[in-house]
């Protein structure tokens, strides 16, 4: 690196060859991405909604999670947005618990990113819903890095998965608000150690809320939705 | 994770500062990459090398000022440093974890040298 820095003079270097001059930039590569997120998250809290973006690798049970939320918590009016490579299969399946849901078809692109949510939002009604909910691609590497302009990061992890789940992956278990540990309905059958994932939870993601839960048989939701609760609380007293 | 991707944004980035600086070439743009970024370091190198090619920035060094994780003691009431391997972050004076992030995340072009 060179040893000063000053705009607009040319410096020449110890070796006698001339260096150029240092223009300061200091901008972020995803600069476009958090300036997208910003105005999704304006938005999204000027009609009073609390934003989910849900997180988690392939199959830890998103779709039947949120599907399970939508069906026992119709008193809460819903929007969806729904990421996945292919098929609108999640769409459909979340479509059938009476919610407003739209798709998007990445292609290829491995997480969704706030200007894809800022598009799938214009096609949605807004007004009156109390929650907007993003299940984001089934990738716990790269959605880490994109803002979509959420209100909660929710973190899925499923008892087949390993008690060290947490970490493998630092960034997006460290950037989470709550975990939900999902399929506690097969603890039992995989051996699943509950204690060594809350230690390693502890240690990795303090500051994440921790809910043990079955999507399937609906056991462990009530803790879950009293948390929501509190935080669309929160989101209705922001609106007004 | 999105070398490419990432090296197309730098050098976009480099481009327009070279462009708005009335300068004709691009000899090195300095980076800021956190910890926990998710930018592997030799591999973004790689990919720029790729993306530069046939631009003001083709002879373009890249200079990588490495960010450490570094989280917040509610406690103690003052930031560390953490190098432990899994990310674990610990506070050295009390042992508490951390789960409140200062820096690390980063994935920056701090400034752009140009001629």
């Amino acid at each position: 690196m060179p040893e000063s820095r000053s705009v607009g003079i040319s410096l020449l270097s110890a070796h006698g060859t001339e260096r150029g001059r240092i223009i300061d930039v200091e901008k972020g590569v995803l600069a476009r991405n958090d300036e997208i997120a910003a105005a999704n998250r304006a938005r999204f809290e000027g009609f009073g909604l609390l934003t989910l973006n849900v997180l988690s690798s392939p199959g830890s049970g998103k779709t039947t999670f949120l599907a399970r939320l939508l069906q026992d918590r119709r008193d809460l009016p819903a929007a969806v947005i729904v990421g996945d490579l292919a098929t609108d299969r999640d769409a459909e399946r979340l479509h059938a618990s009476g919610a407003e849901v739209v798709q998007i078809t990445t292609g290829g692109v491995c997480h969704l990113e706030a200007a894809m949510v800022a598009g799938a939002a214009e096609r949605l009604t807004l007004e009156g819903k109390r929650l907007l909910v993003v299940e984001n691609v089934g990738n716990l590497v790269c959605p880490a890095a994109y803002d979509l302009g959420e209100g909660l990061r929710v973190v899925l992890v499923s008892v087949t998965e390993g008690e060290d789940k947490p970490l493998k992956y630092p960034r997006i278990f460290k950037t989470a608000n709550a975990v939900v540990v999902n399929k506690m309905d097969l603890a039992e059958a995989v051996g699943f150690d509950e204690a060594a994932l809350r230690a390693n939870l502890d240690a990795e993601c303090p500051q994440a809320t921790v809910f043990a839960v079955s999507a399937r048989t609906g056991a462990g939701m009530g803790s879950f939705y009293a948390y929501l609760d509190e935080k669309l609380g929160a989101a209705g007293t922001a609106a007004r | 994770m999105h070398e490419l991707s990432v090296a197309r944004n730098i050098l976009d980035i480099a481009l327009e500062t070279a462009r708005l600086g009335s300068a004709r070439r691009v000899t090195c743009v300095g980076l800021r990459i956190g910890a926990l970024a998710g930018v592997e370091a030799d591999a973004l190198g790689t990919a720029f090398d790729i993306a530069r090619r046939g631009t003001p920035a083709e002879a373009a060094d890249l200079v990588v000022e490495a960010v450490p994780l570094r989280c917040h003691c509610a406690g103690c009431d003052e930031d560390f440093d953490v190098d432990d391997r899994h990310g674990i972050a610990r506070c050295p004076g009390c042992g508490r974890a951390s789960g409140d992030i200062r820096a690390g995340l980063e994935l920056e072009v701090s400034y752009v040298e140009v001629m």
